[in-house]
């Protein structure tokens, strides 16, 4: 009987060695596992000011949960943060960082589940307080996480192999995964590079011919197509444009990709603009449409 | 489960099981019996509980009658010199025996007491000229009981300043209270001081209450209660606790307890506070106590439905000072009970951070009253950053950082309009704090989500105003950091006092840091306002005395006491003068800006009247600045100080003396020189105003005028005499007359500005450029290097520093001055004449952003404005405007810009070329 408990432990020991081989100790470690194509998971949590954390680390790491059985089989740290830390605790935390004394840009919230290329770059993060529902959700929002870096993985792989426009077109669909950071590419912004205060000196009509053309020879991301077009949205709304134009637009803008930011802006500017100007006129606008 | 149910679940069981073995009729019958036997038993306590209540009540109610019965035949005895000491309508809101008595058994009714407080409109109370605790009314002194003796004849009988031995003894006592204090709150395994005497029924007449308190306390601190009596009074818990029950009555005034006790669970609230000496002392000491009967009222209906979890102290204190605080704040009960309701479900789910569970009442009321009840300080604005934000306290010193600064969004809708914002709220909610972080704001913004993702968790932190900019500050350990500052100034946006200034706030650390003795010094300024209360003029002196000595750091406490003082020994010079001897002694060794508030708000304007010699003052101002080494805790202005000194001075000679005399005490301090220069010529240029104002100039005043400025001339020179030796010095000259250039850019003063730049090219040589600069000129003279330059930037404190620079910008050797185009805000030359202009050249110290058109205008006063016809000539980073054409006059130019804001860079010459006006 001993002989046969002991022979199952041993096989189950052996079984589960690569889960747990994938966890980690330090940072540079999970770097090196990482190499060239997989994700490295980390997870920070609040260590000794943050109770929800250290429930969450307890009931969702700790034990055994769909989360906890997805980060094993990934290459995985656990990085205690601490508050106003001792000398130990700053010690603790810097030898799992690798002699990093913070934790890699882009993270705003602990428990935090941040998702890491080889290269120490920061892809994304799973830290909303509504991901941390429970473990079946972070999970759920993790594996979308890890199933986008692994296809811009790909795609940026099969970008770098290729040339010219084939190599521009897989670069543009990896940019188009928006939940995963493709590192060293920065985010175009209308606000802050010019566009805005160009648009103002121009018609709608012009204004609507110059963010087309843009678009159409620029290398663009979803949301910053979607941005772009808030731009001339904005711009028209000011001069007054026929509310037929600014549905269209604002539709437009929201169709891209109804769960970005201005998606969600998108949506709002038809309630609050769109609609209501239509309700107050319906003929003229059903007129205007008709001539639309 | 509560107790009470599983004690009825207990007697039900044992009820059935005791009914099931009496009766034949097995287990049903059994239990009907039982439950019938039980239901019995349960009456039969019931009753007797409530006739030995009723007996207790009627026993208390005939010592009331009693008590009272003696009171009314002092008070015949008496009455003539009560009526004398009547210290008139506006205070006289305590008790009035005279048109009290119901009739009916001989007890007050609650209708008599505080006859004279007005309903605001809202439903409540207005009980600040009552609440003598309070910053306001301390201006105005203390309110006496109405139904107080005057005992022992010490009225309006203020006492000598107390020589060193009784100001040890004083020092001793305090000290005592401090350490007894110290252990009580230190015993291992301490229960809370509870002392149940005023029962649920015992509050529908808190004016008995307090009539007995009052006589009970008396009673045992004699006829001439001193600082030591005091103390050791206050030694002993019981005392506390009367104390505290009877500073409860006078603050929230007996209208305002009978009203809460009118409330469901009104009184069981007070019984329960009232038993409890940490729970009422916490309230009524950890900070200021405005409208304290609405905030009981608040703490009633908190208490109406969450009376089940006030046995956890953390509920307690989330309770209470969110209460007090939006009472105070005069926010709505509604939003209070949001508030409440978000901290208590965020504390009870283990969402706080665990610095929280540790705060003092003090640090929660920053907390738990967080300004704005709406927007950021929304419980669902709160709740999304509680969980989406969630950091270390020092993470949020950098949590700003996770907004992008947009002062325009995406669609070109500026921030300061509801369409930066709108379509977002509309489509996900009315979270301001996600609202912000997805789609981007300014220096308000990013400063509120700092500051609100560390409330969100129960950290204390707040955001502050900076000129132009906003900023916020969050606290770790004891130490107030600064996030997103750019400048100097802050002022707090959550104040205790009233009082904006960051060292208001450090202050308030320290105070309250220094628990015990902060509790002793509260307490005995609480005994000080009983003993003022009961017309015990000279104890309550001497215990205002006894609390400030023990805590020199009590801000309430030495306005209470100047108030008391202006109300009783409103001409003893000698108590003003040791007063203001003792703030520049205690105080001002590290908190300068609050001892030159205290002196010049509150002492000055009752001293200086009294002290008609000059030099007298003089000495005493001098002492003071001598205390002032540096800024202290922090930079502060000196500026309202000096006013408040110079206001003492009724002649201009006497002004003139004041400045020889004082001010070269600050002006040979690097730290102060800057801000002292600046003051002096704004001073003297509204005292010139002021000579000009009938209309006319006449001789005389140019004569008055020129020769206030030589003085001052002089003293700024002696002064800098001293400043010349060493590097440090010379630095520090360099900012003090950058401080001062800077005034006189801003008072539009020209010849200042022209003679403290020449000033500093004489001085500090070093600082300035060495261009040469090679340019086309124009036709005519420079005429602009006479004149005086101004940009549209805010500076910070460090380019205040540089501001001589900017004359600089106007000679040929070239400066530096930061700019700004935005709108009608761009660069302005002030000549010194009208002239006709030939051409403008300007400078840039960085490319030129040339998408838009730059502009002239012109203007002979600064007010109305003309476009100058012509277009810029741009070439790498010079700027020429040619006008030989355009036929342009006046003396103001400006230069603008089109389109939005361009602000990085700067100018580093600016050479307007013309020739007077010959008419």
């Amino acid at each position: 009987m001993h002989k046969f408990l002991f022979s199952w432990l041993a096989v189950a020991w052996v079984a589960l060695l690569p889960l747990q081989a994938a966890q980690v100790h330090s940072f540079n470690d999970g770097l090196k596992r990482a190499g060239d194509d997989k994700p490295f998971v980390m997870f920070c949590y609040g260590a000794n000011y943050d109770q929800y954390s250290e429930q969450v680390y307890e009931k969702f790491i700790k034990r055994n949960t769909p989360l906890s059985r997805m980060v094993k089989r990934e290459v995985f740290l656990v990085v205690p943060v601490y508050q106003q830390p001792t000398d130990n605790q700053r010690k603790e935390f810097e030898k799992v960082m690798s002699g990093r004394r913070g934790v890699p840009g882009g993270i705003w919230s602990y428990p935090c589940l941040a998702v890491l290329d080889g290269k120490g770059n920061f892809r994304g993060a799973v830290q909303s307080g509504e991901d941390f529902e429970s473990p079946e959700k972070a999970a759920e929002a993790l594996s979308v996480l890890l199933e986008d870096f692994r296809k811009q993985q790909k795609l940026l792989e099969r970008a770098g192999n290729s040339k010219g426009n084939k190599s521009q077109e897989l670069m543009q669909e990896a940019l188009n995964i928006s939940r995963v950071n493709v590192p060293g590419h920065g985010t175009f912004d209308p606000a802050n590079n010019g566009l805005g205060e160009k648009l103002q000196l121009m018609d709608i009509v012009t204004a609507n011919a110059h963010v087309r053309s843009l678009i159409a020879n620029g290398k663009f991301t979803l949301i910053e197509r979607q941005m772009i077009l808030v731009a001339l949205a904005g711009h028209m709304r000011r001069k007054n444009a026929a509310v037929h134009r600014m549905r269209a637009i604002y539709t437009e803008i929201r169709n891209i990709d109804p769960n970005s930011i201005y998606g969600a802006y998108a949506d709002g500017a038809l309630q609050l603009w769109v609609i209501p100007r239509e309700s107050e006129k319906p003929a003229a606008a059903a007129a205007e449409e008709t001539k639309g | 489960m509560s107790s009470n149910l599983i004690k009825l679940l207990v007697t039900v069981v044992v009820a059935i099981f005791v009914g099931y073995l009496c009766h034949p009729t097995g287990l049903v019958g059994g239990m009907v019996v039982g439950i019938f036997r039980m239901h019995d038993d349960m009456i039969a306590a019931v009753n007797a509980e409530k006739a030995e209540y009723d007996r207790k009540l009627a026993e208390r109610r005939a010592a009331l009658a009693n008590y009272r019965k003696q009171l009314a035949e002092e008070s015949k005895r008496n009455a003539v010199t009560i009526v004398d000491e009547s210290v008139g309508d506006d205070w006289d809101v305590g008790f009035d025996d005279t048109q009290a008595d119901d009739g009916d058994d001989g007890s007050l009714t609650s209708s008599g007491y505080l006859d004279d407080t007005v309903d605001d409109g809202n439903g409540f109370a207005d009980s600040s000229s009552f609440m003598v605790g309070d910053v306001a009314a301390k201006l105005y002194g203390i309110t006496e009981d109405k139904d107080a003796q005057e005992v022992a004849k010490q009225t309006d009988v203020v006492p000598a300043v107390p020589d060193s031995a009784a100001r040890n003894e004083m020092l001793s006592a305090s000290r005592k209270l401090e350490r007894t204090l110290t252990s009580d709150y230190n015993k291992p395994r301490r229960k809370p001081y509870t002392n149940d005497e005023f029962l649920e029924p015992d509050w529908k007449n808190p004016g008995d209450i307090y009539l007995k308190l009052a006589g009970r306390m008396m009673s045992k601190l004699g006829s001439k209660p001193t600082p030591r009596t005091v103390c050791e009074f206050l030694e002993d818990p019981a005392n506390r606790l009367d104390l505290a029950r009877y500073m409860l009555i006078r603050k929230a005034t007996v209208r305002g307890i009978t009203e809460v006790a009118e409330t469901r669970m009104g009184p069981s609230l007070l019984a329960l506070l009232s038993s409890d000496l940490d729970w009422l002392s916490n309230i009524l000491y950890s900070g200021p106590t405005d409208r304290l009967d609405r905030g009981l009222k608040y703490l009633s209906s908190i208490y109406a439905r969450y009376s089940e979890d006030m046995g956890d102290i953390v509920v307690r204190r989330i309770a209470a000072t969110t209460a007090m605080e939006f009472a105070r704040e005069g926010w709505p009960e509604q939003n209070m009970m949001e508030r409440f309701a978000y901290y208590y479900t965020s504390y009870r789910e283990g969402k706080l951070n665990k610095i929280f569970d540790t705060l003092q009442y003090w640090e929660t009321r920053l907390v738990t009253g967080n300004r704005g009840y709406s927007g950021w300080g929304s419980p669902q604005s709160l709740a999304w950053q509680r969980d989406n934000v969630r950091l270390p306290v020092e993470g949020y010193l950098g949590a700003s950082g996770q907004l992008v600064y947009r002062l325009r969004n995406v669609a070109g809708d500026s921030v300061f309009s509801n369409d930066y914002l709108a379509p977002y709220l509309k489509a996900r909610g009315n979270v301001t704090a996600r609202a912000h972080r997805d789609i981007g704001g300014v220096c308000g913004a990013c400063s509120h989500y700092g500051a609100y993702g560390a409330l969100a968790s129960g950290l204390p932190a707040m955001t502050m105003g900076e000129p132009g900019h906003c900023a916020y500050t969050v606290r770790i350990g004891n130490d107030w950091r600064k996030g997103y500052s750019i400048y100097w100034q802050h002022s707090m946006h959550k104040t205790f006092w009233g009082m904006h200034d960051w060292e208001f706030l450090i202050l308030m650390q320290d105070l309250y840091t220094d628990t015990y003795k902060t509790l002793a010094a509260d307490q005995l300024s609480a005994a000080a306002e009983f003993l003022a209360a009961r017309r015990m003029t000279s104890s309550a002196i001497q215990c205002y005395d006894a609390s400030l000595t023990c805590q020199p750091l009590n801000w309430p406490v030495w306005l209470a006491y100047a108030g008391y003082l202006a109300q009783k020994g409103k001409d003893n010079k000698a108590r003003w003068k040791e007063l203001s001897e003792r703030v520049t002694a205690t105080l001002a060794d590290k908190f300068h800006n609050a001892a030159a508030t205290l002196q010049a708000r509150y002492i000055y304007p009752q001293l200086l009247p009294l002290m008609p010699d000059l030099k007298e003052r003089n000495k005493l101002y001098v002492a003071f600045f001598k205390k002032c080494k540096d800024y202290g805790v922090h930079t502060w202005d000196v500026a309202p100080l000096l006013d408040a000194q110079l206001a003492g001075c009724t002649t201009d000679k006497d002004k003139l003396s004041f400045m020889k005399e004082v001010l070269p005490h600050l002006l040979t301090k690097p730290a102060f020189s800057g801000a002292v220069l600046a003051w002096g010529l704004n001073t003297v240029n509204n005292m010139s105003d002021t000579a000009a104002d009938d209309g006319k100039v006449s001789e005389a005043a140019i004569a008055k005028e020129t020769q206030l400025q030589e003085e001052f001339s002089k003293i700024i020179m002696n002064s800098m005499k001293r400043l010349r030796a060493g590097k440090k010095d010379n630095d520090a000259t360099w900012a003090g007359l950058g401080e001062a250039i800077d005034t006189a850019a801003k008072n539009g003063d020209t010849r200042t500005f022209q003679a403290i730049g020449k000033l500093a090219m004489r001085k500090c040589k070093e600082h300035f450029p060495k261009h040469r600069f090679k340019f086309r000129p124009f036709k005519g003279k420079v005429v602009s290097a006479k004149g005086l330059i101004t940009t549209a930037t805010t500076l910070d404190a460090n380019g205040v520093k540089q501001s001589c620079l900017h004359w600089g910008v106007l000679q040929k050797t070239g400066g530096s001055i930061p700019i700004k185009f935005e709108g009608n805000s761009g660069i302005v030359v002030k000549l010194e004449d009208v002239n006709d202009l030939t051409g403008v050249i300007a400078l840039f110290g960085c490319t030129i952003k040339n998408d838009r058109p730059f502009y002239l205008q012109s203007s002979e006063d600064g007010q109305n404005w003309s476009n100058i016809p012509g277009k810029a000539q741009i070439e790498g980073s010079t700027m020429r405007f040619d006008l030989k054409d355009a036929q342009a006059s006046g003396r103001f130019i400006r230069l603008l810009r089109e389109g939005d804001k361009w602000d990085s860079g700067s100018i580093i010459g600016f050479y307007v070329y013309g020739k007077p006006r010959k008419s």
